[in-house]
């Protein structure tokens, strides 16, 4: 009978598995609170105070995980593997990201108000134009802050989380070769 | 977790930054730092890629003495 204690490890295999299934499980969840969400809103029109526990599922989980990525580093790691190896960078697809989205939902709205509202079609262009424009300003604004800004702000928390981790090398070693 | 010295000397032989040796493996650069640091422990699999592209084995790289 042995008085030692044996050294224990963790088994790799075991916790690598059990990551794979809380991230499936994360998965699940997602698409169970979209589909709930598009039942109630969409097809039962119970009202938006009816999706508010899945909004606040996929808001707060898409939050948490921003939060955590930034804090952690991994969004600098990831922006600099992305601009290594595609030809636009991750900066410039954001703010193309931002236009387009931003005149794509004017250009819907537009249209919309001119097929909806307007009669004759002196007025159909007069609210496309006046609703587009209107639009353009709101949303264009909303989804560069959004996109551009966001994605900033986290690249700079993560730039600042993940130099913090490296200069904690009491040799003083950074990236330079010697 | 130890420092990794063996690595960063293997790096420093083949006159590679972090920068370098990360984009030769294929792995950011901060993944390289903080291996040579020993904040964090690879799979056999990356230490296999850092070996291939240093031209050095894993006993060279990553080999430690039993406490």
């Amino acid at each position: 009978m042995a008085f030692y204690k044996r050294k224990t490890f963790e088994d790799e295999r075991i916790s690598n598995m059990k990551n794979k299934i809380y991230a499936e499980i994360y998965i699940v969840v997602v698409v169970i609170s979209f589909i709930s969400t598009i039942l109630k809103y969409f097809i039962f029109n119970l009202g938006p105070a009816s999706i508010a526990t899945e909004l606040t599922i996929l808001i707060a989980s898409g939050m948490y995980y921003l939060y955590r990525s930034a804090s952690l580093g991994i969004v600098s790691a990831e922006v600099e593997m992305h601009d290594s190896t595609n030809k636009w960078s991750r900066q410039k697809k954001n703010i193309l990201s931002s236009i387009a989205l931003g005149v794509g939902i004017a250009l819907v709205f537009g249209i919309n108000s001119a097929v909806q509202y307007a009669e004759g079609v002196n007025q159909s262009i007069t609210y496309f134009l006046l609703t587009t424009f209107v639009s353009l300003l709101i949303y264009l604004p909303f989804f560069f802050i959004f996109l551009v800004v966001g994605n900033q702000t986290l690249k700079k928390k993560s730039d600042n989380a993940i130099n913090k981790m490296l200069d904690e090398d009491e040799s003083g070693d950074n990236d330079e070769k010697y | 977790m130890m420092k990794n010295i063996k690595l960063k000397m293997a790096r420093v032989e083949h006159d590679l930054s972090q920068a370098e040796l990360a984009d030769r493996v294929g792995v950011s650069r901060q993944t390289i730092g903080l291996i040579e640091l020993g904040k964090y422990n690879p799979t056999l699999n990356l230490c296999l890629a850092i070996c291939h592209a240093l031209g050095k084995t894993l006993d060279e790289l990553f080999w430690q003495e039993p406490n």
